[in-house]
């Protein structure tokens, strides 16, 4: 079950895309005014998962990741607040939540390209404005990979086994079709 | 029918509902930052909606007026016109 539809956390907000039905569909939908209603200033948190969830989702580091791996990442964000013009040395992945991070807007995810290369020393990035980011470190997104890597390759292993399984199966084996001939 | 048997199904089945809207609120990777207390009372407002194959849930620019689970179907999402997202 995907969600879509989240500009909707945000106050005075529009859509900024289109949602259209590819076949018959059925949502589930919740209101905004009773999202409010329900989790009144847990409605940041909400906000802030998900402008990291776009910022994953639009990288081209983890596309091979299906909703629920992607999450273990998402979930291993941890949200600090940064004064204006302060330096962020944070050795990990940094998404801007909240006003901008080198001039760059809201959403915008730092140092893919050290993930990528595993090249973990940072360079310090700069806060416009007072505000939130999310921060992985490189550490922890090793870990996350690295279990998410593993279950991936048991996975790959058992359907193997089970493949193999099948094909050596001969219904000539058993005894009891030979006996029925 | 015995009296107060139907308001007893009904309340069965409001439960029944309440449960399973309840079980999709807590699978939602969304809402895993909330409390149960949370979750439960997001759960009590949602409501379900059909949609045909083709039809416009939200256009850009509508006024964002609640968030959508995709519960069956396919519902394809774009941005600036380009197709970004295919969700089910």
């Amino acid at each position: 079950m995907e969600v879509f539809g989240e500009s909707a956390l945000k106050s005075n907000s529009r859509r900024q895309g289109r949602a259209v039905c590819k076949e018959e569909t059925k949502c589930l939908v919740i209101g905004k005014k009773d999202i409010e209603r329900s989790l009144g200033s847990s409605m940041r948190n909400l906000l802030y998962y998900n402008i990291q969830k776009w910022a994953i989702l639009r990288s081209d580091c983890f596309q091979d990741y299906n909703t629920t791996e992607l999450n273990k990442i998402i979930m291993g964000f941890e949200c600090i607040e940064v004064a204006d013009k302060e330096k962020i040395m944070h050795r990990g992945l940094v998404i801007s939540l909240e006003g901008g991070v080198n001039n760059q807007p809201e959403g915008t995810i730092f140092h893919l390209d050290n993930w990528r290369q595993r090249q973990f020393n940072v360079e310090g990035l700069v806060k416009n404005g007072h505000g939130y980011v999310g921060v992985l470190s490189f550490e922890k997104l090793s870990e996350i990979v690295g279990v998410i890597e593993n279950r991936k390759k048991l996975m790959r292993a058992s359907q193997k086994c089970i493949a193999e399984r099948d094909d050596s199966f001969n219904i000539n084996d058993f005894e009891v079709v030979k006996k029925l001939g | 029918m015995k009296p107060g048997l139907y308001k007893s199904i009904l309340k069965q089945l409001k439960e029944i509902e309440y449960t399973r809207k309840k079980e999709i609120v807590e699978k939602i990777g969304l809402f895993h930052c909330l409390t149960n207390k949370q979750k439960y009372s997001l759960a009590q407002h949602i409501k379900e909606a059909s949609y045909r194959s083709g039809e416009v849930i939200f256009e850009e620019g509508d006024v964002s007026n609640g968030i959508y689970i995709v519960s069956e179907g396919l519902v394809e999402v774009s941005l600036s016109g380009k197709p970004a997202l295919l969700l089910k």
